[in-house]
């Protein structure tokens, strides 16, 4: 699956969630709406990837090490 | 020869109402080096501005010094005097009383943000249509600014506030003095690469040269070329450079654009819980709606099932049944009546009833009626029946009457 944003996830959740709430959804629509909006939201939270993330720091010779800001300054 | 003669006032006066109202003397800005500069008891300071060629008396009052001079001002220094020219006529000197004074340099800066400010804008590159969005949820952020100083500090204590879960990316910059500029076009150029979702550029609060990177040409042009978002966060709210004018998005400070960076992560958990309470709500109407609908339908369906319908044939049935049983021991109990009264009757007319009081009935021995001599035969066995009982005899003699 191509890299969503969360913002299209967003506005993609918005529109089924519509389109379930539509008076005329058939029962077997219903699930697949339910189903694709399940996927959408699980989606979701698992792009905020909830680990702590140090903040990293970009040498000139293009290598990332772990930022440590230096209290005194 | 002349023939009018003027006294010193006369002529000291005129002249002085003659600079008064000369219109380029009125605001005057005379740029020249500070020298023979007295700073007097009373706050005056007197000075003289000299270039190469020539030199011009000028005096700052003390009540000018607060909003005009914001340095401390000493000989040497190459400086742009502000205010106008004016005779003292007690000495027949002319000399520029200065409103403001500020170090030539700054000028220079001043005008050279000016002319580069107007040139980008002329080429577009502070158009709107240029502005890249601010992605709503950002998840890796660059930042280009010294690693040390308020400005990164603010930045990581923002961020981390609102989303412990964000990626910050620095890249330490050298953000003022000789180098700087290449350094932060480095920077950009390097974060530019790593495919991050906006990228800070900034730095602290500092004085205009200490900001002076930022008013480059190739830092906006850096910052213009950027595909990703780039927000300036440079100084604080007063101070605006070209880079805020080019950037996507100008932050007042390096706070503030961390702010504009980051989404506050529980209002994110906060929508997503709305959104699955919704999806499953909208989900479970759906179900109700059509257990509702099921519902009605079965109760239909049951309604106009045979079974019902058996049912409710039997029913009529047992009702038919019930009333032709009533009716039928109605007509039988009338019968019944009846064959009571005519059994009563009958009783009435019994042969036991006529036996009575000595009578009997009298049959030959095959049960015929013999109520006539005629026929009879001596020794023939009858038989008598009397209202108690039955006996039989022998006909021992025949009379005739």
């Amino acid at each position: 699956m191509e890299e969503k944003t969360v913002e299209q996830s967003f506005k993609d959740l918005e529109s089924i969630i519509q389109e379930l709430e539509k008076e005329d959804v058939s029962l077997d629509d219903s699930f697949r709406l339910y189903k694709s909006g399940i996927e959408e939201l699980r989606q979701l939270s698992t792009k905020i990837d909830e680990t702590k993330k140090a903040v990293l720091a970009l040498s000139t010779d293009g290598s990332l090490e772990t930022f440590e800001e230096d209290e005194n300054e | 020869m002349n023939k009018n003669i003027y006294s010193v006032s006369q002529v000291n006066t005129y002249i002085e109402r003659m600079f008064a109202d000369d219109f380029m003397l009125g605001n005057i800005s005379v740029t020249g080096e500070v020298s023979n500069c007295k700073y007097n008891h009373t706050g005056h300071i007197y000075f003289t501005l000299k270039d190469e060629n020539s030199a011009i008396s000028c005096v700052m009052f003390a009540g000018k010094r607060p909003k005009g001079l914001k340095f401390a001002m000493k000989d040497g220094d190459a400086v742009v005097v502000n205010g106008y020219v004016g005779v003292y006529p007690q000495a027949g000197r002319y000399q520029v009383y200065a409103n403001e004074i500020s170090l030539a340099g700054m000028g220079d800066l001043y005008q050279k943000f000016e002319a580069l400010k107007e040139k980008l804008e002329e080429q577009g590159m502070f158009s709107d249509i240029y502005k890249k969005p601010i992605p709503s949820h950002p998840m890796k952020i660059g930042i280009v600014t010294a690693s040390t100083g308020a400005a990164v500090h603010d930045i990581i204590r923002v961020s981390k506030a609102r989303n412990p879960y964000v990626q910050l990316i620095l890249y330490p910059a050298q953000v003022q003095g000789q180098g700087a500029a290449p350094s932060i076009i480095s920077g950009i150029n390097a974060l530019d690469e790593m495919n991050l979702d906006v990228i800070i550029v900034g730095r602290g609060g500092g004085s205009i040269e200490d900001l002076w990177a930022f008013n480059e040409e190739e830092v906006a042009r850096a910052i213009f070329r950027c595909q990703t978002p780039v927000i300036s966060a440079v100084g604080h709210e007063t101070d605006f450079t070209i880079a805020d004018f080019v950037a996507d998005k100008r932050a007042a400070t390096p706070s503030q654009a961390a702010e504009m960076a980051n989404f506050v992560y529980e209002d994110f958990v906060r929508e997503i819980d709305r959104y699955s309470d919704r999806l499953n709500r909208s989900l479970d109407s759906k179900f109700s709606a059509y257990t509702f609908r099921l519902e009605t339908l079965a109760s239909r369906l049951k309604s106009n099932s045979p079974k019902a319908k058996i049912l409710a044939k039997e029913e009529q049935l047992n009702n038919l049944r019930t009333k032709f049983e009533y009716a039928m021991s109605r007509v039988l109990d009338k019968k019944i009546n009846k064959l009571m009264l005519l059994s009563e009757r009958l009783e009435g007319l019994s042969p036991a009833k006529k036996i009575a009081g000595g009578f009997g009935y009298i049959t030959d021995s095959d049960g015929k009626k013999v109520d006539t001599i005629a026929g009879l035969e001596k020794g023939q066995t009858l038989v008598t029946r009397i209202k108690d009982g039955s006996f039989t005899s022998q006909v021992i003699e025949i009379n005739q009457y």
